[in-house]
């Protein structure tokens, strides 16, 4: 290969990272007369016009992110073809399809179960173990009909013969539609608005009477208990009314409307708890939840939540509970650290000071 | 791999490539150049597409290496030139007379006139 010039310019320099990013076997066929080529073009351009202007760049690159892209597909598909024939013996498409549904079922049934807001950790990692096999086996397909589509019409234009081939779509539809329309529906299937989902292990029994706020909480809880959220949060609404100091309302009216996805008056019903009694770990715990997973999504304020809940003395398990879901906040901002971390260490406050 | 002899139109960009060796060996950026010209500016073609479309048309036999050497015009440096093969030769032929007898074509049911399709050639 033709060595580079010997004070490059950061034009050539920049057009010979792109020639880096072609197939090992294109850039050696291709590479040295690529960059020959560029450097007769680019000086005339100087030449003709004193300087290169940003069109000339937006032309280069445009042309060669397109022709990039191309030839790693072609070299994919080159490379994939014989192992899929193997493989599949060509039942691709019973594959893809099988795989499909399995990636609709997995996203339905991991999106149900954290939209109704129980253990995120296992359904997050279903849904991303069943997404990356789902991307294997697309982009297996894929290179296969993209072998055949390539091999079969080398005069056309690339994206021509991409998309003029059958199985491609198939598979750029299996890509993008199945797991937004898993979603769609797990959001069909998600917690009926009309109805509390809540799992109840000791029912609560009805009030005697409905008289105090202490005999509209009871009775609040007794409607939550049985599924009926919208008259639970009536008779928390009407507790409140009659004693607007009282938390534990504030924080159940809140789960209760959590649970019926109105997530705006739950932050509300939370804060006001909280303003009640600033060390409720139920209250700052739902915050927390609210803030990291369901609205107005701010991790840093769940953090700050998480970490007021760790600095009060609760018993390991209710830690090892927060830990898990501060591992979450932090994660999605972008801390890995926590994720390595033991359950039962002090508590990852991805380096944040805590607040009060 | 020997030239196809299945009539598919050829995309601009080869058919440009073919034309701009129709009279003679080239080198990459000669190409560039004379498809700018021969298109009048219409067709500007980047390296990615130029080398892309070389690669294809040496797999189907249309266009062969033919050798490294000196252009008087540009520095000391060689450079790859390419030459048309019989089988590019027979596909520029094939392409030109489609577009003749399309141009016939139009003519016969008078879409346009026999000046302005010559010109348009």
């Amino acid at each position: 290969m033709r060595p580079p010039p010997k004070n490059p310019s950061s034009g050539y320099r920049f057009y010979a990272f792109l020639v880096k990013l072609y197939p090992p076997q294109y850039q050696q066929a291709f590479g040295a007369q690529m960059l020959r080529t560029f450097q007769d073009y680019y000086a005339s351009v100087r030449q003709e016009q004193g300087r290169v202007p940003l069109g000339f760049w937006f032309s280069v690159i445009g042309d060669e992110v397109a022709w990039i892209a191309h030839e790693q597909l072609a070299a994919l598909a080159g490379r994939r073809e014989g192992m899929i024939r193997s493989s599949f013996n060509g039942k691709q498409w019973l594959v893809g399809v099988i795989a499909g549904l399995a990636l609709v079922a997995a996203a339905m049934i991991s999106y149900s179960v954290i939209l109704s807001r129980f253990a995120v950790l296992i359904p997050l990692i279903l849904l991303l173990v069943a997404m990356l096999g789902m991307l294997a086996i697309i982009i297996a397909v894929l290179g296969k009909a993209l072998a055949t589509a390539l091999k079969s019409n080398h005069f056309a234009r690339p994206l021509e013969a991409l998309v003029s081939h059958w199985r491609i779509e198939v598979a750029l539809f299996g890509a993008i539609i199945l797991p937004v329309g898993g979603y769609f529906g797990a959001l069909a299937f998600s917690p009926p608005t009309e109805a509390c989902m809540g799992k109840v292990i000791a029912p609560s029994a009805p009030a005697a009477q409905l008289v105090t706020a202490q005999d509209y909480f009871k009775q609040g809880d007794y409607e939550y208990d049985q599924g009926n959220c919208s008259q639970a949060i009536a008779d928390y609404t009407q507790a409140i009314n009659l004693n607007s100091q009282d938390a534990q309302v504030y924080n159940n009216r809140a789960y209760t409307y959590m649970l019926l996805h109105q997530y705006d008056q739950a932050l509300s019903d939370l804060n006001n708890a909280i303003a009640i009694r600033p060390d409720y770990v139920n209250a700052l715990m739902n915050r927390g939840d609210l803030y990291n997973y369901y609205y107005a999504i701010d991790h840093n304020r769940a953090i700050a939540d998480y970490d007021r809940i760790m600095a009060i003395d609760l018993g390991n398990q209710q830690h090892t509970q927060v830990n898990g879901h501060m591992a979450f906040a932090c994660f999605f901002r972008g801390d890995f650290q926590p994720l390595m971390s033991q359950p039962d260490e002090t508590g990852p406050d991805c380096q944040l000071p805590s607040q009060p | 791999m020997k030239p196809s002899s299945d009539p598919i139109p050829l995309t601009p960009a080869v058919f440009y490539i073919l034309l701009a060796l129709a009279d003679g060996d080239k080198h990459g950026y000669a190409i560039m150049k004379q498809v700018r010209q021969d298109s009048k500016g219409k067709l500007k073609m980047g390296n990615g597409t130029l080398y892309g479309s070389i690669k294809r048309m040496l797999a189907d036999g249309l266009i062969a290496e033919a050798g490294d050497r000196l252009d008087p015009t540009l520095d000391g440096e060689r450079r790859r030139y390419y030459t048309l093969t019989d089988g590019g030769r027979q596909a520029f032929k094939t392409e030109m007379q489609r577009y003749l007898d399309v141009a016939a074509l139009a003519q016969e049911r008078q879409i346009t006139s026999r000046s302005s399709v010559l010109l348009g050639l």
